[in-house]
């Protein structure tokens, strides 16, 4: 170039057509100038906690600190676009040859100015870039330890990494550009045209400062590109040296003939464009773990600042107060971060000291944004509620905390719902076997599934819980949340106090100077039945029979209308229910008191159906005195197990604990002391509760040798047949599941509901070598006819099922149900209501048996789960593994019944009484009972 | 020569972990306790890959965050990109405090 020739740069000093070059070097202007302003609060020695604290308390420092961004991306994007320009066109010739290697040297410089830049964040993404390129340069033969320590300093010690960014980069950087520039800075219209929108955009999108929360750590997005790239090699040395190698050829280009210039141009090009598809790949495919998960609209729009490392937010997030008004201990540092959240929210009460503010802060479950102090901007991405399992593993499931029982959780029967919904497909019969592991929310639209839909799929733990406050006695789902929310006195009051005060009124119109509330919900162990009350008072009615509450039909209902409400207890959805008798350990014991977290947050393992999840019986506790199990030492607890324990306060050197005889799973509420003797403390009162071992008579094995202990001591269980459901095309409903209304609806009619001493059965304890069964109870499961038919005006597809659910009733009585109630009773060996009577047929008796109800479909009487001395061997259950009583049996049965129709069943003609030495037994040896039968006795024919 | 990973000059350190931290897998600082029915492995948390740090664990295998490489309890590799098993760490008990200290370097 002639020296005197006036330079371009003063001849276009206001030509608006600035090139890619003037633009990004005025990008690398704006980015200096900042970072001076930006280099004054932060601090290289605590970096992460002087930029946490830049954005909590300094607008007009984040300010800065935003240009400093935006310029740098343009800077960074602009030069690449100034080196495509000029390379396409052949104008490179204009640099002299002597310079072209700085030129091109300044290419790495600038990556470097970029990519130090980003590990001076000092968060969880720049650590891990930070460790990733020292890995990488570390690989350098002989010098990379070196190179390492020179450039990047060590962990800990990040001060020359900051003296070359701030310093000798960007001063290499800036030569280098004015050399091939040939001017110290860029023209006054190009700065204008940077700065403008840079200083624009920094108004409403800042950069993210990764709050150690997400489990994604990514790189800064322009090396998301080589992250790609190194994920799909061993040998990330090799992805380097091509990158040095693409820098050596643009540094030979100029002494390159034409044609291989122009193969190494299209090479080049074709580099950076693979480099930009991997570059998107990154961005837009990989989630956390470097998997592939896309960002989704939802992600993006619940926590999109996370997902793309920016935060878009108004001007209103500028408010924040200024460094003069905050005082540091204002701002407390937890887990490591600076927690925002605890400027306004100081004083919380009501958690526990696991979960208190000061342990675990706000933002570790509620997400949102800790960095600042505004109030928008620190509730953009909050999470009111946490603990439903869509959030769960993002606040109760981090590594830190309880990445266990919510991988748990998510596999148990309670969010599943296998076994409900294998069931009910298995009844309508179009597809699958009950038993198949199932999923509620893989539900399709049609058939069983649209039945699922309306009527039960509410009842699982991935229903959300939306609204604030306490558990009742309609709530449904929510995750931990479920079990583990617990609203005190003081929390409830305080719920309803914020809730008034945001309602505006004339006189109190709601605004900022609402108090956000100061007593938080418990998050604890301390499970209430009222917690498993909402579910488990349907179906089975599990919850509402151990409290002792049968449900009344409509008829029964009518007819105690007269009598009034006294002795009812109406629920909030209307169901009326009655008092029967509660189960004993109702006094004293709560759902969880038996029920150990393994049965019900699962243990991890798939479970198709409930009597594969539950563990704990009678025997663990009611051990009888002989052959009981050793304790377990508090030392051979596993971890969760003793974590409890110490919880609970139980973690005292020589503790014992009982454990369940099926699996060993220790039984955390328990206690053996020095004499052996076995205690259980109440969970919620920490009362102490002997455990009594069965009675002697539970322990003779004349003749109820295979009796379980609730065939004799249920009381009784809830009984519903004769249900019948169809499909009322008119009529609205609902899908629980998705929360629509549908056209169309399943409509349930309910038959009587009846509270009876519980049907029996067999059920088989163990298979293979150690096969027997024993009694248990049964009652109704499915005893219903079903109109599968869903089109309005086809022809009914009516099916009949009569099938009968083993069930534990939770209504254990302290004495045990009559001799007659089992032995002379058609609903205990499964005829259905009715009369039994014995009759004289000449020298011997027949039983005759006079239903209550018509007959099904089938023949046998509606209620019935077997006929009258007759046998069932086929679609008698959904569970494979139970049946009702054969002939022989209800035929041995009876036959003890007959001798009770005369013999009282504690006379001496009932006890096996056949020596003086043997003690009478109220359980003979019936068979050596009935050779004392005299001829008066009528025995039965059959 | 290329391929060998050369190892970064860290001053060597040692790290505590509390005695009542018993959960099967435990992740401190720049160290991973497993902690097996009989025997407890204590590993460098540095991915063999690209030295990042390894933070959780995911159906019983250690995952590296950056580059989605996979680690058995036993430090083996499981999935890639990382080859080579994770580097075992000399550790011993503290008998006053119960603590499990490892030398990290």
């Amino acid at each position: 170039m002639s020296p005197d020739r006036p330079s371009p740069h003063l001849r276009r000093r206001w030509d608006l057509r600035s090139s890619w070059g003037e633009l990004a070097f005025a990008g690398l202007l704006a980015a200096v100038v900042s970072g001076i302003a930006l280099a004054v609060p932060y601090d290289a020695q605590r970096p992460f906690d002087s930029l946490a604290w830049l954005l909590l308390t300094n607008p007009a420092g984040a300010f800065f600190r935003n240009v400093h961004y935006w310029a740098g991306q343009v800077f960074l994007a602009l030069t690449v676009a100034h080196a495509w320009d000029h390379l396409s066109r052949w104008t490179e010739s204009r640099v002299p040859r002597r310079m072209w290697w700085r030129t091109t040297a300044s290419l790495p410089l600038a990556g470097f100015v970029m990519l130090s830049g980003f590990m001076l964040k000092g968060d969880a993404d720049a650590e891990q870039a930070l460790r990733i390129v020292t890995s990488l340069v570390e690989q350098v033969p002989w010098i990379g330890r070196l190179i390492s320590v020179a450039v990047f300093g060590t962990e800990g010690h990040r001060q020359v990494l900051y003296v070359h960014h701030v310093a000798t980069a960007s001063m290499f950087t800036w030569i280098f550009t004015a050399e091939h520039a040939r001017a110290m800075w860029p023209r006054l219209v190009s700065i204008v045209e940077v700065v403008a929108p840079v200083a624009f955009i920094s108004l409403f999108v800042s950069p993210a400062l990764h709050d150690g929360l997400d489990p994604i750590a990514k790189g800064p997005w322009y090396l998301l590109g080589l992250q790609e790239a190194l994920h799909w090699t061993a040998r990330p040395a090799w992805v380097v040296a091509a990158g040095a190698l693409l820098v050596l050829l643009v540094a030979v280009l100029p002494r390159l003939s034409d044609r291989r210039a122009r193969l190494a141009k299209t090479g080049l090009a074709a580099a950076v464009v693979t480099y930009a598809l991997l570059t998107a790949v990154g961005v837009f495919f990989r989630g956390a773990n470097w998997a592939l998960t896309p960002v989704t609209a939802s992600s993006w729009s619940a926590g999109g600042w996370r997902a793309s490392g920016l935060v878009i937010h108004g001007l209103g997030a500028w408010r924040a107060p200024s460094i003069d008004s905050v005082l540091a201990g204002e701002v407390p540092v937890v887990l490591g971060r600076r927690e925002g959240c605890l400027f306004c929210h100081r004083g919380m009460k009501g958690l526990s000291r696991s979960h208190s503010a000061e342990a675990v802060g706000c933002a570790s479950c509620h997400e949102g944004n800790p960095f600042s102090l505004d109030a928008t901007t620190a509730h953009a991405g909050l999470v009111l509620i946490p603990g439903n399992l869509a959030t769960a593993g993002r606040a109760c499931g981090t590594q830190a905390c309880h990445p266990s029982q919510v991988e748990r959780v998510s596999r148990s029967l309670m969010t599943t719902m296998a076994g409900i919904v294998s069931v009910d497909r298995a009844v309508w019969g179009t597809r699958g076997q009950p038993g198949q592991t199932a999923h509620v929310e893989a539900l399709g639209m049609g058939g069983a599934d649209s039945h699922l839909r309306q009527l039960c799929a509410s009842c699982h733990l991935g229903a959300e819980k939306r609204s604030l406050g306490p558990l009742g006695e309609d709530s449904r789902g929510g995750g931990c949340n479920a079990c583990h929310l617990q609203y005190t006195p003081e929390a409830r009051a305080e719920l309803t106090r914020y809730q008034h005060e945001l309602v505006p009124t004339a006189a109190t119109p709601a605004g900022p100077s609402v108090a956000a509330p100061r007593v938080h919900p418990g998050v604890s162990i301390a499970i209430e039945p009222g917690s498993c009350f909402g579910c488990h008072s349907r179906s089975g009615r599990i919850s509402t029979s151990y409290e002792g509450w049968h449900e009344m039909d409509d008829l029964a209902r009518e007819a105690a209308r007269p009598s009034g409400p006294a002795g009812l207890r109406v629920l909030a959805d209307g169901r009326a229910f009655t008092f029967v008798a509660p189960d004993v350990h109702a006094r004293n014991m709560g759902c969880i008191d038996c029920h150990t977290s393994r049965e019900v947050m699962g243990d991890g393992v798939s479970r198709a159906r409930e009597h594969e999840a539950v563990r704990v019986s009678c025997v663990d506790c009611h051990r009888p005195a002989t052959g009981q199990s050793i304790p377990v030492s508090l030392d051979a607890l596993d971890p969760e197990s003793r974590r409890i324990a110490e919880l609970r306060g139980r973690n005292r050197p020589g503790e014992r604990f009982l454990a369940t005889a099926s699996g060993a799973e220790p039984l955390v509420n328990t206690g053996v002391d020095a004499q052996g003797t076995a205690w259980l403390a109440a969970k919620s009162s920490g009362q102490r509760l002997p455990l009594k071992p069965p009675a002697a008579v539970c322990l003779r094995s004349e003749g109820h040798a295979r009796l379980s202990c609730i065939s004799c001591h249920a009381a009784w269980a809830p009984r519903c047949p004769r249900c019948h459901t169809t499909f009322d095309a008119n009529r609205e409903g609902v899908d629980l599941l998705d929360g629509r209304t549908t056209k169309g609806a399943w409509v349930e009619t309910p038959g009587e509901f009846a509270a009876a001493p519980p049907t029996l059965g067999m059920r088989a304890v163990a298979a293979g070598q150690g096969a027997r069964e024993t009694v248990d109870t049964f009652i109704p499961g499915m005893v219903m006819t079903l109109d599968r038919n869903q089109s309005p005006g086809a022809r009914p597809d009516t099916v009949f099922r009569r099938l009968y659910a083993r069930s534990f009733s939770h209504t254990v009585g302290k004495s045990s149900r009559s001799c007659l109630s089992c032995h002379a009773n058609p609903v205990a060996l499964g005829y259905g209501e009715g009369t039994l009577r014995y009759e004289e047929d000449g020298p011997r008796g027949r039983w005759r048996f006079t239903p209550r109800y018509p007959p099904g479909p089938d023949g046998l009487p509606a209620d019935a789960w077997i006929g009258f001395l007759r046998e069932r061997t086929t679609a008698t259950s959904t569970r494979t593994d139970v049946r009702p009583f054969s002939l022989e049996e209800q035929q041995r049965i009876l036959t003890v019944g007959a001798c009770l129709t005369c013999h009282e069943a504690d006379s001496t003609g009932m006890k096996s009484c056949a020596t003086r030495a043997k003690p009478c037994s109220p359980m003979p040896d019936f068979r050596t009972a009935l050779t004392r039968a005299t001829r008066k006795c009528l025995l039965p024919s059959w | 020569m290329l391929s060998r990973q050369a190892r970064a000059w860290r001053p060597p350190r040692q790290v505590a972990i509390p005695a009542d931290a018993m959960d099967p897998v435990t992740f401190v600082d720049d160290v991973i306790v497993c902690r097996g029915e009989r025997d407890v492995r204590v590993f460098s948390a540095r991915c063999t890959h690209l030295g990042c740090r390894i933070t959780q664990a995911s159906e019983g295998l250690l995952v590296c965050p950056c580059h989605g490489s996979k680690f058995r309890m036993d430090g083996s590799v499981a999935n890639g990109p990382a080859s080579r098993p994770l580097e075992l760490l000399p550790h011993h008990t503290d008998p006053k405090t119960g603590a499990l200290v490892v030398h990290v370097s």
